[in-house]
This record gives structure tokens, C-alpha cells and sequence, in this order.
């Protein structure tokens, strides 16, 4: 495995995981902050109706033993101080007394007082304190309230945890981000690695499946089907430039001899013999690059705004009948059994390379027995097969036939190019099939898998 | 009168082995190097056929017979070309070619067709009998005779030799052939269209002191009375 790259190059995990950091974050105070005024309505709700019970017991004294039994009722309590927020304050009738926890509260809150209301002031500790005050018969004044220092408390535990929490949160989700951020480079790293080793020109990496059938090994059997389409071409790219050498410089060195050979000779029939030649020689050489040129284009994908709908039967039939006669003159026979199927096809091109393969059954094999051009369907495919008698090619050597120029050493003395079975796959290939080789037992037989037109998407004419 | 022909061919080598040959077949010839002059030339002139290579400097080969066809023009247009392949071959076509022959080329064949050119553009009529000499067509019955006796013939003979008869005196080369009767657009390697003649000729020329049906060495056929 590789080591980490540096944090720069790290940087998108990290974007990732502190953004959704920062969002669980901003969540979370939003959620606190709604908590906290909630909680704030309730708690005064709760504490007036304690000031109220409180302030109704006390009240009850007052009734009961008169002004003393209520003066001698909150000096008990504040003597006793049971609650250390409660808040006491008694002034008698005529305003000359005084018992309290607190310091007095301001004239302005007091003054006005003429019914029991709720009120709310800071005393001198800076505390807020709420009271309920109640104005007495007698015509004193009894406050009973709390200071609000359990509110702060509160607060401050609401905040305590709400930190404590977010902390939890933001470094989970970094956390999180930073192990997903490995995952993924992880993955990408496999098929960088397998990029940079094609890159270092390595062509037969793959990159490897995990099985898991998730994206990434979606992707990873994309991109190797794709380096298996780019290695195909690639060979023959370089079968052809190798063979270009030998297979072209050869039959120009010959032209270029027997043209010397025509320029020493007298001038009188040898002469022209030997131009003859050389011009039979020249279109060997043009056959050659033609094909060649031909294979390439189709290894390209190049034609295809030629296709059209075609009935195979007709082409099958057409190119019987044209090489029908050359069977027969090299006393064999050529038999037809062809079944109605239409197929997106470049016709033109198919004619060629039933023609091409006839022409070699003919060639190679024609003296060993007829040949049977046929066609069937087959699990929604069309299979043209073309079959031999002859000598057929064994297995091990049928993957190099369909090679450019991968002439079997037998058939050196049979004039040929070793291009048609090459151009035949090429363009099998073009139309979406497959071309293999088989034992006829004994023989050649050469199937041609093509796509029916009825299993082919609509919108296939406008593509390519 | 003599017969009119422009080439539009940059390459001067080419130009002037075309433009020689049909001199010396008696035509008057006018040469252009680029799309422009050709252009120029071929709207301005009466030409019988123009020899129109693809690949051309100035304005392409494809673009001026789209022009010139624009400017109603019918002139029989023949595309010289070294992309051989059927796709181009069909695009040639499709922009108001009327034929398209491949580089390189035998000067025979580029002869043989712009003679069959200016043929169909002659005015074809509906014709219901092909004839030569004692030799009797009848399309609609498909019924053929020589000096009145009945030839059989096999449904690709018959078109084959179709094809010869409305060619009649003409020279009618091996890819000629290939493509008006069997459609094949290629080279098939072998001498198979000799094949097919020669089993024709046998048919048309068996118990006839007449041959009909001349072989053309290193050219072609021709169905004429007169080799």
C-alpha cells in the first residue's frame, strides 16, 4: 500500500469531514438554544405557583394571629433558611418594620404596589429576584420571591453539556469523515496504481475486483473491459506496423526488382513480361494496404453511419451465387441454407467477408468436399457459418489465424495476404458480434455471431 | 462534335495522365487544380462529365458537388478518391455523384465508366426488348433469343447479361460488373467474373458462328457485334 499522501493532497476528506462537523455543530446549538428558552418558560411558570402556595400559608398566619403570627412566620423562615434562593420581605402597617432575608428592594418597584402582583428587580448582589407581592390589609406589604441564581445554574449546566456534547459530535464526524476519506482513497489508489502501471506501459493490468458488485468494482470491470478493447486494438495496431515491414517492403522490393529487370531486358516481349508482373505485383501490394486499412477502420469503429437494415438472406444468397461457379470449376460445390433474419448491418462489408471466407474455403479446402454457407438463429443472435472439408486449423493455432498476417506455416505455398480472417473478425466486431473458429470434424467451420435487429434498442440507428 | 471533360485533380502527375489519355480518345479537356477554379469552371462551361477528385486544396472535392448541384447543375460527375471504403463511398454518392471509383486506378477503367456515364445520362427509355444483332432480350417475359432460338438462362445470367446489353459497344470492366450485377464492392482475389462470362459467352455463343460477348485483355468485356 501506499503511504499516506500529504495532507495537501488529503484535503478533500478533511473538507468533507469538517463540514459535516460544522453542520452537526450548528444543529446542535440551534437544538440547545430552543431547550434552554423552553426551559426557561417553565421554570418561571413553576416558580410563581410556588411563591403563590408560600405566600397563601403565610397569609393564612397573617389571618389567624394577625400581624405578629405573619412577622413571627417569616422570621422563623428566614431564620431557618431552608431554601437558599427563597427571598422574604415584611413591612408592617405603619411602615416602621422591617424583617428581611434582602436587602429592600427599590422604592420605584415597591411604591406603586396596590394589588398582589408578580414583580421582578436586581438586587444589591446584582441577583434578579422575583417576587410575588402582596399588599396586607393592615396596609403592610409581603414579598415572597426567589433570586434567580437556579436559572443560571441551569444555563450554565444546558451549556456545560451542550460543549461536552458538540465536542463528542465534531470529533466523531471528523472521525468518520477521515476513515470514509481512507476508504475511498483506498480504492482510488487501486486504480491509480493500475493506471500509473499501463502508464509505465504495462498494458495486461487489470484493475482488481473486490466482488462486492459496489460502484468501485463497477467501475474497475468498466475500465477493464475497456483496456481489453484498448489491448486488442493495440495488437493489431502492432501486428499490422511488424507486418507492415515484411509484408509490404517485400512484394515493393519485388516490383522494384522486376522493374530493373524490365529496364535491362531487350525490348521485345520480356520486357513486357516483366512489367506484367510488376504491375501484378503492385495491386498484391495495394490489396495488402487496402485490408489493412480496412481492419483498422473497423477496429476503430469507423463505418458505422454506413449501416443499415439489411436481409441477410439476400447477402448470403448473392455472394453464393457469385462464387458459386469458383467451387464448382475447382470441382467442389457451394451449398446455401439461409433463414429470413434482418440485422443493422453494413451490407457492403458483410458481402466482403462472406466473400473472403468463401473464397478461402474454396482455396484451402475446395477439393475435399462441398461448402455449406448457412445461417440459423439462435438465442436471438444470428450465426452464419461457413464450412470446410479440409484440413480445418487445430485449436491451438486458431487464436493466431484470426491475427493480421497470421498466416499458418502450412499455407505458405497458397497465395495469400493472411488478412481475411483478421479483416472478417475486425468487422464482425464493427457490427456488435463475435467471429470464432471450429472443427467441422473434419474441417473448418467459422461462425459469425451477429445481433438480431429485434433485440437491438431503438435508438441504435442515430448512434455511432 | 467532340465530347467535353473537366478534371478537377491537384496532383499535376495525375491531372495529366487523365487529362492525356481522353485527348487521345479524342475529347477536349479543361484541367483545374483546386475547388475554386474547378468550381468556377464547371458552372461557367458545358461540360459532358467532370472527373472530380476528392481530396483537393481550396474547397474539398465533396463541398463542390454540393455547390454545384446547389447551382442546378446535372453534369455527370465522376469521384476519384482514395478512401475506398463503402461509408465514404455512400457519401460521395449521397452529396450528386454518379459514380465513384477508387485510387489508384487502371486509366481502362476510369474510360470504361465515364463512357457509361454519359450513357445513362442519355435519356433511358422504358425499353421492353434489348437487342443486338440477332440477339433478343424481353425484359417483361424474360425470354432470351439468339436468331430466334431460345437461350436458357439462370436468373443471374439473365442479369449479367442485362447489364451487357444495355452496355452494348461499350468496353465494361470486371468491377463494373462486380458492382451493377452481384453488388460487391471489393476486390474478390480471384478471376471469378471471368467465370461467370465465360459461362455466359458459352451459353450465347454455343452453336453460333459469331462470337459476341469480346474479352478485353487487361481491360475488360464488350457486347458488340465487332470486337
Amino acid at each position: 500500500m501506499n503511504a499516506a499522501p500529504p495532507l495537501a493532497r488529503r484535503r478533500t476528506g478533511l473538507i468533507a469531514a469538517g463540514a459535516v462537523a460544522l453542520v452537526i455543530m450548528l444543529t446542535g446549538a440551534g437544538a440547545t438554544a430552543l431547550v434552554d428558552s423552553r426551559v426557561e418558560g417553565l421554570l418561571v411558570v413553576e416558580t410563581e405557583r410556588t411563591l403563590e402556595t408560600e405566600t397563601g400559608v403565610l397569609l393564612d398566619a397573617h389571618s389567624g394571629d394577625g400581624a405578629q403570627g405573619l412577622e413571627a412566620a417569616v422570621a422563623r423562615l428566614i431564620r431557618e433558611r431552608r431554601d437558599p434562593h427563597a427571598v422574604y420581605w415584611l413591612k408592617s402597617a405603619a411602615g416602621d418594620r422591617v424583617i428581611s432575608s434582602i436587602s429592600d428592594p427599590p422604592a420605584l418597584v415597591i411604591g406603586s404596589i396596590r394589588s398582589r402582583r408578580f414583580i421582578v428587580w436586581r438586587d444589591g448582589l446584582g441577583r434578579s429576584v422575583r417576587a410575588l407581592a402582596t399588599p396586607l390589609p393592615s396596609g403592610g406589604l409581603l414579598l415572597v420571591g426567589k433570586d434567580e441564581a437556579a436559572r443560571s445554574e441551569l444555563h450554565r449546566a444546558l451549556l456545560e453539556a451542550f460543549i461536552a456534547t458538540l465536542a463528542a459530535v465534531g470529533l466523531t464526524a471528523l472521525g468518520l469523515g477521515l476513515t470514509l476519506e481512507k476508504i475511498l482513497r483506498r480504492r482510488v489508489d487501486t486504480i491509480a496504481q493500475t493506471a500509473n502501471a499501463i502508464i509505465d506501459g504495462d498494458l495486461s493490468q487489470r484493475v482488481p475486483l473486490r466482488g462486492s458488485g459496489d460502484e468501485f468494482d463497477r467501475l474497475a470491470s468498466v475500465l477493464n473491459a475497456m483496456l481489453v478493447r484498448i489491448s486488442i486494438q493495440i495488437a493489431t495496431m502492432r501486428a499490422v506496423t511488424d507486418s507492415l515491414a515484411h509484408d509490404l517492403r517485400l512484394p515493393l522490393t519485388r516490383i522494384r526488382l522486376g522493374l530493373e529487370a524490365a529496364l535491362a531486358a531487350p525490348d521485345d516481349g520480356g520486357r513486357t513480361a516483366a512489367l506484367e508482373r510488376a504491375a501484378d505485383q503492385t495491386d498484391d501490394a495495394l490489396r495488402t494496404f487496402t485490408t489493412l486499412i480496412d481492419i483498422a477502420r473497423a477496429d476503430a469503429g469507423v463505418g458505422r453511419d454506413a449501416f443499415g437494415w439489411t436481409e441477410s438472406s439476400t447477402i448470403i444468397r448473392d455472394v453464393a451465387e457469385l462464387f458459386g461457379p469458383l467451387a464448382e470449376d475447382t470441382g467442389s460445390r457451394l451449398d446455401v441454407e439461409a433463414v429470413e433474419a434482418r440485422i443493422w448491418a453494413q451490407g457492403a462489408l458483410l458481402r466482403q467477408v462472406l466473400g473472403n471466407l468463401i473464397h478461402n474455403a474454396i482455396k484451402y479446402a475446395g477439393e475435399a468436399g462441398p461448402i455449406l454457407l448457412a445461417s440459423r438463429i439462435t438465442d436471438g443472435e444470428l450465426v452464419i457459418t461457413v464450412s470446410d472439408r479440409g484440413p480445418g486449423i487445430a485449436p491451438e493455432e486458431r487464436e493466431r489465424a484470426l491475427r493480421p498476417f497470421g498466416r499458418l506455416e502450412r499455407d505458405g505455398a497458397i497465395d495469400g495476404s493472411g488478412l481475411g480472417l483478421a479483416l472478417a473478425s475486425a468487422c464482425v466486431r464493427l457490427h456488435g458480434g463475435r467471429l470464432f473458429l471450429g472443427d467441422n470434424e473434419p474441417g473448418l467451420k467459422v461462425y459469425l455471431f451477429l445481433p438480431l435487429s429485434d433485440g437491438l434498442p431503438d435508438q441504435l440507428p442515430g448512434t455511432g | 462534335m467532340s465530347r467535353k471533360l473537366l478534371v478537377v485533380e491537384d496532383d499535376a502527375d495525375t491531372r495529366t495522365y487523365i487529362a492525356r489519355g481522353f485527348e487521345e480518345a479524342g475529347w477536349t479537356v479543361e484541367r483545374a487544380g483546386d475547388g475554386r477554379d474547378g468550381l468556377y469552371l464547371a458552372t461557367s462551361g458545358q461540360f459532358d462529365a467532370i472527373i472530380l477528385d476528392r481530396n483537393i486544396p481550396g474547397m474539398d472535392g465533396l463541398s463542390m458537388l454540393k455547390a454545384l448541384r446547389a447551382a442546378g447543375a446535372e453534369t455527370p460527375v465522376l469521384i476519384l478518391s482514395a478512401m475506398g471504403q463503402v461509408d465514404e463511398r455512400v457519401k460521395g454518392l449521397r452529396v450528386g455523384g454518379d459514380d465513384y471509383l477508387v485510387k489508384p486506378f487502371a486509366f481502362s477503367e476510369l474510360h470504361a465508366r465515364i463512357d457509361a456515364l454519359l450513357k445513362r445520362k442519355a435519356p433511358e427509355a422504358a425499353e421492353a426488348v434489348l437487342e443486338l444483332g440477332d440477339l433478343r432480350m424481353d425484359l417483361i417475359s424474360r425470354h432470351v433469343s439468339r436468331a430466334g432460338r431460345p437461350l436458357d438462362l439462370l436468373p443471374r445470367e439473365f442479369k449479367l447479361l442485362e447489364y451487357l446489353l444495355r452496355r452494348k459497344n461499350q468496353v465494361v470492366t470486371r468491377t463494373m460488373l462486380l458492382e451493377g450485377v452481384w453488388d460487391y464492392r471489393f476486390d474478390p482475389h480471384t478471376n471469378i467474373i471471368d467465370t461467370h462470362v465465360s459461362r455466359l459467352r458459352k451459353t450465347l455463343e454455343t452453336g453460333f458462328d459469331r462470337p459476341i460477348l469480346h474479352t478485353l485483355r487487361g481491360i475488360g468485356y464488350k457486347l458488340a457485334l465487332e470486337p
